[in-house]
């Protein structure tokens, strides 16, 4: 399974993925049976190839999920450089430093956790693009991390169901809990409620690329 | 969730836990994958409350009911005022919407959702509140981790995701109403099963659990 050209993803690059499945489902069987054939040495790299041309859709989805956590990744790197845009000091709490500690550190490990499923599917994680956060004050840089927060929510809500290995939906489901219980508290800090409604919506493709060309100029 | 856990790709064609990590010939992000797939249901255990996705719903349903005679009782205290007053009356409402739309995913697979629950909660002072609300809605938010592999029907699915993160959002409030971690698993949130999570419940129950 060769990389995505394009980490952007359009609909018809997805459909076209979703074509490949049944292809990887036997391709998967023919490894199966090359492994019943020439025993379990065999099954390796064969096996391998096989399982990420089963989950090609898995590795779209990955594909589609990685430049959130890079930008969430960057975007509290960029706040613990302790300035502004402006070049400016920012000014912050010392709560609010450990919750941006905190927040980068977990979606430094989601982002490690991704990379490391997409390699093990045999595919290549997208490259991260270059990424622009324009915040003066804590406020304005909450609120940039609370959009951020909220959309990742809401595309990982979205993609789950289309998850095709339950590890992968197990690993996503375990991640996106943790960015509801960062959104709640990245939104505290703005003196806004937790909860901005009583359910978190999915967020389709289209909107949620919306909010990724927002911070990739 | 396939019957067979031996196979390795389910009816729905998704590649299981148990053959992905034969396949893939090893750990998949170790650490990760280990608290992530640990503590599911995958031989549903949900079963005592219904059949396949009612079961789930119904488990949940009963949670919500839980947490709902929660917060009443914690409005009803008056251990709180100002905003943490209003916060704990919000979160009270958001859970009871949680259960009306549990209730009518299990109808409208056929289900008959599950009632409502006696709940007694011994509620001191604002600390002793606080904690049990942090932890109920912890189980809770685990406890909706534990199912979401096991949930068959899309309109389930997208029900009990919507909620899910919610609770993670209340739990992590309360947290930091008490100045702890808003990730108590770290990076990572770790599911529960029926079990454990019954297990750490039930002394808050009242009423018969089916």
């Amino acid at each position: 399974v060769r990389p995505l050209a394009s980490p952007a993803l359009a609909q018809i690059e997805i459909a076209a993925a979703t074509t490949e499945l049944t292809r990887g489902e036997l391709i998967l069987k023919g490894a199966l049976a090359a492994g019943a054939v020439y025993g379990a040495a065999a099954i390796g790299p064969f096996t391998r190839r096989a399982l990420a041309a089963t989950d090609g859709g898995d590795l779209e989805i990955l594909d589609f999920l990685l430049p959130f956590e890079y930008l969430q990744v960057a975007i509290y790197e960029r706040a613990a450089d302790g300035v502004n845009s402006l070049r400016q000091k920012l000014e912050l709490s010392q709560g609010q430093r450990q919750l941006i500690e905190v927040a980068g550190r977990e979606e430094r490990q989601h982002l490690g956790a991704l990379t490391d499923f997409v390699s093990r599917l045999g595919g290549k994680p997208v490259a991260e693009k270059v990424h622009d956060f324009f915040f003066v004050d804590a406020y304005t840089f909450f609120g940039l991390a609370g959009t951020l927060e909220l959309s990742t929510i809401g595309i990982y809500n979205y993609l789950l169901p289309e998850m095709k290995a339950d590890s992968l939906r197990k690993l996503a489901a375990s991640i996106v809990q943790v960015e509801g219980r960062h959104s709640a508290a990245i939104r505290l800090q703005r003196e806004e409620e937790p909860t901005l409604y009583t359910f978190d919506s999915p967020l389709a493709r289209l909107p949620a690329l919306n909010t990724l060309e927002k911070f990739t100029p | 969730m396939t019957g067979n856990s031996e196979s390795t790709v389910d009816r729905r064609g998704r590649v299981s836990r148990r053959g992905f990590v034969a396949l893939a010939g090893g750990s998949v992000g170790a650490a990760a994958l280990l608290a992530a797939c640990g503590g599911s249901d995958p031989g549903g255990e949900a079963a005592q409350f219904g059949d396949g996705d009612i079961g789930v719903l119904n488990y949940l349903l009963t949670l919500e009911h839980l947490e709902t005679a929660l917060y009443a009782d914690i409005v009803k205290s008056g251990l709180f005022e100002g905003s943490q007053l209003a916060t704990m009356r919000k979160f009270g409402e958001e859970e009871e919407e949680h259960a009306a739309a549990l209730a009518k995913a299990a109808k409208r697979l056929g289900g008959d959702p599950a009632g409502e629950v006696k709940a007694s909660f011994e509620l001191e002072s604002v600390g002793s509140a606080l904690s049990r609300a942090e932890e109920i809605e912890n189980l809770s938010a685990a406890a909706y981790l534990g199912q979401l592999t096991n949930v068959e029907h899309e309109s389930a699915l997208a029900t009990v995701l919507s909620i899910h993160t919610v609770e993670g959002r209340h739990a992590a409030t309360i947290a930091t109403m008490l100045g702890k971690p808003i990730t108590p698993d770290g990076a990572f949130a770790a599911p529960s099963t029926v079990k454990a999570v019954l297990r750490s419940a039930e002394p808050f129950i009242a009423s018969e659990l089916p």
